[in-house]
């Protein structure tokens, strides 16, 4: 929700909030405290719960897919591991980020998720703006093997759930067996946790210290290299020249347009976000 | 009282939506002594997270790892080399090595003058500078 939302519009006030000290909304909104109880509406009470760390901006999905083979080798330095490069695919969801978190625990699956994301040491924040991004939270299709609440390939999936229950084997008896899992959001949420995990501390290994979800999207939308190159830059910096020798297409893919800068990359996935962009992946 | 209700609601969301971007980051100072280099792989290398080059402690492959290298280098400007390794920065802070075959001159963006220049960044980290 931003200040030029209709609700918004309502009062004058808002006009004069935004742009000035930013202050948290720490707990339920302030209570009016009645000293006349109105005639047939009932006394409530809000009760404080956990603080949403998501504020209030809609937007759309992002997201980039990228996948290929390599060589690589000799003494130079140069490693190639056996793995699969999976990416999330492009994402639709509209998110109001004070509801995110609420939106994947409002779902029948989404209690587990939050435990899921916890056993493997990730933030829940940064797997439900993650689900958000990528449907919106809800079990949907998509294009090739691509499919669930996290948008995740068929390999990507497969990998991720294997690395996952090896590094916490007690997963292994909540996941649905067989790449019936993938469909399954509670289990695809731990895929999805450990590839947030994984690309987290493939940051940490680059140097990039407390990586951020906003890294761990550049990461991925960039590749790992270009990502590490993103996350060490100001936003002063073009994407064109932080991005110089990579494919055009990883520019058009993610949507980059020229002359954008850094920070208004950063601006892009934040609006969408919230302040989740800011927070750790790693817990 | 509904009415009350509602209005608190809405300045109480408005203020909130403050929130809604992350720290500006800026460039703090350039780092004197260091220029930029990229890796010398293929595009298809570099968008591959299976490929990772080694950056390592000292000039030798055998040497404890830092860790691995981004698709920018701070490297030591005049080089120092030692047995195939050339000096970098790693974004930590600390000096490490990587083998100077796998290291290339930056360039900038096709049919563009920008520039890279290595630089402590306002949140911390170590980074690069870059202009159009």
């Amino acid at each position: 929700m931003t200040c030029a939302a209709p609700g918004c519009f309502a009062l004058e006030l808002c006009a004069s909030a935004f742009g000035q000290i930013p202050q948290t909304l720490n707990g339920p909104p302030v209570q009016v405290q009645p000293y006349v109880p109105e005639p047939g509406v009932p006394l409530f009470a809000i009760s404080p719960g956990t603080v949403n760390p998501f504020s209030g901006v809609d937007g759309g999905g992002t997201g980039a897919q990228s996948e290929s083979d390599n060589s690589g080798g000799g003494d130079s330095g140069v490693t190639s591991a056996d793995a699969t490069a999976g990416d999330y695919s492009s994402g639709g969801g509209t998110i109001g980020n004070s509801t995110v978190l609420g939106t994947m625990s409002a779902q029948p699956w989404g209690a587990t998720a939050v435990e899921n994301a916890e056993a493997l040491g990730v933030n829940p924040s940064a797997l439900a703006a993650t689900c958000v991004l990528e449907s919106g939270c809800q079990n949907v299709g998509g294009s090739g093997s691509i499919t669930g609440a996290f948008q995740m390939t068929a390999a990507t999936y497969n990998e991720m759930i294997t690395k996952a229950v090896a590094d916490n084997p007690s997963l292994a008896s909540q996941i649905v067996p067989g790449i019936a899992g993938q469909s399954d959001p509670a289990t695809q949420s731990i895929a999805a946790a450990e590839y947030l995990r994984q690309g987290a501390q493939s940051l940490e290994d680059a140097g990039v210290t407390n990586p951020t979800l906003l890294d761990t999207r550049g990461y991925y939308n960039f590749g790992p290299k270009y990502g590490v190159a993103v996350a060490t830059a100001p936003d002063s910096a073009p994407m064109s020249q932080v991005l110089a020798g990579a494919p055009a297409s990883v520019l058009t893919s993610n949507g980059i347009k020229p002359g954008e800068t850094v920070g208004q990359w950063r601006a892009s996935v934040a609006g969408k976000i919230g302040n989740a962009a800011s927070q750790l992946v790693l817990s | 009282m509904r009415l009350l209700l509602a209005a608190v609601f809405v300045v109480s969301s408005c203020a909130a939506s403050g929130l809604a971007f992350a720290e500006r980051v800026s460039v703090v100072r350039h780092i004197p002594g260091y220029r930029c280099m990229a890796l010398n792989l293929s595009s298809e290398q570099m968008m591959d997270r299976s490929v990772e080059v080694a950056v390592y402690s000292q000039p030798s492959t055998t040497s404890p790892k830092l860790g691995v290298a981004g698709a920018t280098i701070a490297v030591r400007d005049p080089t120092v080399a030692s047995k195939g390794f050339v000096q970098v920065l790693f974004p930590s802070g600390q000096t490490g090595w990587m083998a100077a075959s796998v290291l290339k001159p930056w360039r900038p963006a096709a049919g563009t003058h920008g520039t890279c220049v290595p630089a402590q960044l306002s949140n911390g980290r170590l980074g690069f500078d870059y202009t159009q």
